[in-house]
């Protein structure tokens, strides 16, 4: 009995590395020798006649392929045809049997077999470092793929080989610490959740140490394409996610989704597509976001309900909003504060809103440059802001959601906002009719400077317990090449006929103040 | 159509689970017998499973029923977790020479040792009473000195033997639902890291089943009926519990004799809903609380707008609106089966009707109004 299983995960493994698809003959022959009704659990058998020739030696081989081919076709016919993923769903079992053998210490029980042959494998040339290296195969089947994840060691890499993956289940890491999951590169090593039937999130890991997704592509996911809850170092690099369908709204909500999360670094990703944020960091603490690119995303970047927080470097376009600081209530953290965002491109965001409608991005017009909700001490320079047809960077308190809220720690309002020595071009030339914001604001165009939404706007709501005065958030502004800095008196806005026009006041004079810079986020192991 | 669970061809649908039993080979399984015992099959391994559930000595496949073993105790609760229609049978077993101490308001802590099963299986046709079960799978929780641990352990088609599966699977198959509708659910196995998705608390996995609310009830045990906390006190299982009538007692979902329709809708939620939705599990980013003893309405849902809900928010704006059952994002999600929308979000993936028309029914005799968004 005790090899039975390596020879059936060994002879499977050759099949789906080595094995070209036009060598799987002759099933007829070998249904003769098989005795099916006793279902495939028999074949594992040591010693029956089949797997006699199945010997790791290469004479045996052909033997195997037709076997397997006969494997499968010898299933009677479905009606309305083979479910999707069914094949892969049969083979799978060799291969969590192999995992068996590994873990159970019987591998060396098939010592011919060569690691490269196995769909999950310990050698790896994306293996780097001192850790255990567990490689995963082209073509190696989900079932093998999610019990290598769950099976996960502190320390060890998860390595994928070039190729496309499909998986119909959620992907979920076990609790293990320092664990890389590692591809061959964008586009070479594909992850693809287009079938999906269970789970919110694609990738999945939480509460866990040093963990980092690196040079893959996750695409077409339902939901999320991660989420990492309670992940302590947690590093994104080089991963793409996307979504290919061009039914925008049918788009997973998230791409990279950190949340309670402590000293993140997303770096050098791609992301596309998501029906909420490209990236979206949420209740986390200690935050690096750095040169990425977000696009046709409902919002690029969004930061939420975070403490110190560095976006700097990326590339948001032709999202609907470029990059979104908020604060939202009823969460367990609240109170977002110490945001850096500076040295971003933020361009041509006005691709049309395709959130959903409950969402809270979905008040966002179609058309925003840069957004801070509620917050505090966050520092905004150094961008290029351009060619967002909505607005070019807008400072707005909670109340613009127009939701009511119970929550009583909670505080709506954005203080101690310092925009400065961002460049902005040819924003607001045409506000989002289709959002009540951009209603409100295509309102004023006739008394705007230049006739287009001032590039840097305050919603002119402020918290009334402090002293009324021209600024009492402490929103300090200092933008040579803004369109224009104005307070829109949303304070006063009658909602039932609203007309900025009346109300706008464009004059730097009252935010003409600075603020101490905010220190660089560090955290351990960083580099620059 | 699809395949029968029944027909030969449903091979198809269990043959991932079927192959791997060969990882059983491996091994050193420990045969059942009849002077098996659960500890002896090493329940402190740091994670790892033993190659068959036989060794755990805790319940066997006969005629289409789970048969516990001696010494496993078998037990229900009032309200379970909705699994796709999934029939259950669970069992616990503590050491020899231990007890749980009784606590009222929160869930059992179980002494190191401890083995838990959960069973999931499905008669081909749910309106034939006491027809043999195609069992699925049973789920193995052990407490280990370092925390619990927990894996499926999918049975064969033989219903003779089953081997932890890692990597978990979909199961695809048909059955007869009780209003007669064939239904065919992408069932889930969980894989070994997805336990973590529902079990984890900070982390931590913990039981989400026993509790004095949920196990305060009458279970017809071989010896005859009896309340399941006094057996378990009687027996030795229990500690410094009080008589039945002093413990709390969650209402039966979907019976009007345990409670009014709140009362059955929160138990409902508490059971479906709150071992994500508590200030510790999965969904503690939400901030939404779905607790049975939950008091702030807020918390609760009410008038409370999602945050990370994305396109499951649909176009509606908060999870509960008085009145409004047709408005309320939390309806909406248990009735959704798509995998971005739908709550829970694993586990299951067929709308469970009736209990949405329960809470529905909660819902609409709400009173207050949210105020336009």
């Amino acid at each position: 009995m005790r090899d039975s299983c390596a020879r059936l995960s060994y002879s499977l493994g050759r099949r789906l590395v080595n094995g070209p698809a036009g060598r799987l003959a002759r099933p007829d022959k070998l249904l003769a020798e098989l005795d099916l009704t006793t279902g495939p659990f028999e074949l594992g058998r040591a010693g029956g006649p089949p797997f006699a020739a199945a010997a790791p030696s290469p004479a045996a081989r052909p033997l195997v392929y037709t076997l397997e081919m006969a494997f499968i076709g010898s299933l009677p016919p479905l009606p309305g045809g083979m479910p999707p993923g069914a094949r892969t769903r049969r083979l799978a079992g060799g291969f969590a049997c192999l995992l068996g053998v590994v873990a159970t210490g019987c591998s060396s029980s098939s010592p011919s077999a060569p690691a490269t042959a196995s769909p999950i494998g310990s050698s790896s040339p994306l293996c780097k470092g001192a850790g255990r290296c567990v490689s995963i195969a082209a073509n190696a089947p989900e079932t093998a793929i999610a019990g290598a994840f769950a099976g996960v060691k502190d320390g060890d890499t998860l390595a994928f080989a070039p190729g496309t993956y499909e998986f119909d289940n959620q992907l979920a890491l076990g609790a293990a610490n320092g664990v890389t999951i590692l591809g061959a590169g964008q586009g070479k090593t594909i992850l693809d959740f287009h079938g999906q039937k269970q789970g919110d999130d694609a990738l999945y890991a939480q509460s866990v140490r040093d963990l980092t997704f690196q040079d893959f592509t996750v695409q077409d996911s339902p939901g999320n394409a991660s989420k990492a809850l309670g992940v302590t170092g947690l590093t994104f690099r080089s991963v793409e996610v996307k979504w290919t369908s061009k039914d925008s709204k049918s788009h997973g909500a998230y791409g990279l989704y950190p949340v309670q999360s402590e000293n993140v670094l997303i770096e050098q990703c791609a992301i596309s597509g998501a029906s909420d944020s490209g990236i979206y960091v949420g209740q986390s603490q200690q935050i690096v976001v750095r040169n990425n690119e977000a696009f046709a995303n409902v919002a690029g970047i969004e930061i939420e309900n975070s403490f110190f927080a560095d976006v700097y470097g990326n590339d948001s376009h032709d999202n609907t909003a470029g990059i979104l600081v908020f604060d939202l209530p009823g969460l367990t953290q609240e109170g977002g504060h110490d945001i850096r965002v500076h040295q971003n491109v933020i361009k041509s965001n006005d691709t049309e809103n395709f959130a959903a409608a409950g969402d809270i991005v979905s008040l966002v017009p179609g058309g925003t440059g840069f957004f801070v909700m509620a917050n505090h001490d966050v520092e905004v320079f150094d961008n290029m802001i351009i060619g967002n047809k909505d607005s070019g960077a807008g400072i707005i308190s909670y109340a613009l959601a127009q939701m009511a809220f119970t929550d009583a720690s909670y505080y709506e309002w954005p203080s101690k906002i310092y925009l400065h020595d961002n460049t902005f071009m040819t924003n607001g030339t045409m506000p989002d009719l289709a959002a009540d914001i951009g209603l409100v604001l295509a309102t004023g165009t006739s008394v705007y400077p230049g006739g287009n939404v001032p590039d840097v706007l305050w919603d002119g709501i402020a918290d009334p317990a402090l002293p009324a005065g021209p600024n009492p958030m402490q929103i300090c502004i200092h933008e040579p090449t803004a369109s224009g800095v104005c307070n829109m008196h949303f304070d006063q806005l009658d909602t039932n006929a609203p007309d900025e026009s009346k109300l706008v006041v464009c004059d730097p004079a009252p935010f003409d103040c600075t603020l101490p810079p905010l220190a660089p986020v560090t955290f351990p192991g960083l580099k620059p | 159509m699809r395949r029968s669970l029944f027909s030969r061809s449903s091979l198809g649908g269990m043959f991932a689970i079927a192959i791997a039993g060969s990882s059983a080979a491996c091994g050193s399984s420990t045969p059942a017998g009849p002077t098996c015992s659960p500890g002896a099959a090493g329940v402190d391994t740091g994670g790892d499973f033993a190659p068959s559930l036989d060794a755990y000595c805790m319940v066997h496949v006969a005629d289409g029923q789970v048969v516990p073993n001696a010494a496993a105790t078998p037990y229900d609760v009032n309200t379970p977790l909705f699994s796709d229609y999934a029939v259950k049978y669970r069992t616990v077993w503590l050491p020899p020479g231990t007890s749980v101490a009784y606590v009222a308001d929160d869930r059992f802590e179980f002494p190191v040792g401890t083995v838990i099963t959960k069973s999931f299986g499905f008669p081909a046709d749910l309106r034939v009473a006491n027809a043999p079960v195609r069992w699925l799978e049973t789920r193995v929780l052990i407490r280990s000195a370092a925390g619990w641990v927990g894996s499926s352990y999918p049975w064969d088609d033989a219903q003779k033997s089953a081997q932890p599966s890692a990597g978990g699977a979909i199961v695809t198959f048909s059955f007869i639902d009780a209003g007669g509708k064939t239904q065919t659910p992408n069932y889930l196995v969980p894989s070994q890291a997805q336990c973590r998705k529902c079990h984890a608390n900070d982390g931590a996995m913990i039981t989400l089943g026993p509790s004095a609310a949920q196990l305060n009830r009458d279970f017809a045990y071989a010896s005859g009926a009896e309340n399941q906390l006094a057996h378990w006190a009687r027996v030795g299982l229990l500690s410094g519990a009080p008589t039945p009538a002093a413990a709390p007692k969650l209402a039966v979902w979907d019976d009007p004799a345990t409670g009014d329709t709140t009362a059955r809708a929160r138990a409902y939620l508490q059971a479906n809903c709150k071992y994500c939705h508590n200030g510790n599990g999965e969904a503690r980013t939400t901030g939404l609380v779905l607790s049975n003893t939950e008091a702030d309405p807020y918390t609760l849902g009410v008038c409370k707008p999602p945050v990370a809900a994305g396109k499951a928010a649909a176009n509606e704006h908060y999870d509960i609106v008085p009145g409004q059952p047709g408005q309320s994002i939390l309806l909406y999600r248990m009735q959704s089966t798509a995998p971005s929308i739908m709550m829970p979000e694993l586990g299951r993936s067929l709308e469970h009707a009736e209990a949405a028309q329960l809470v529905s029914d909660w819902i609409a005799g709400l009173s207050g109004t949210c105020g336009a968004p």
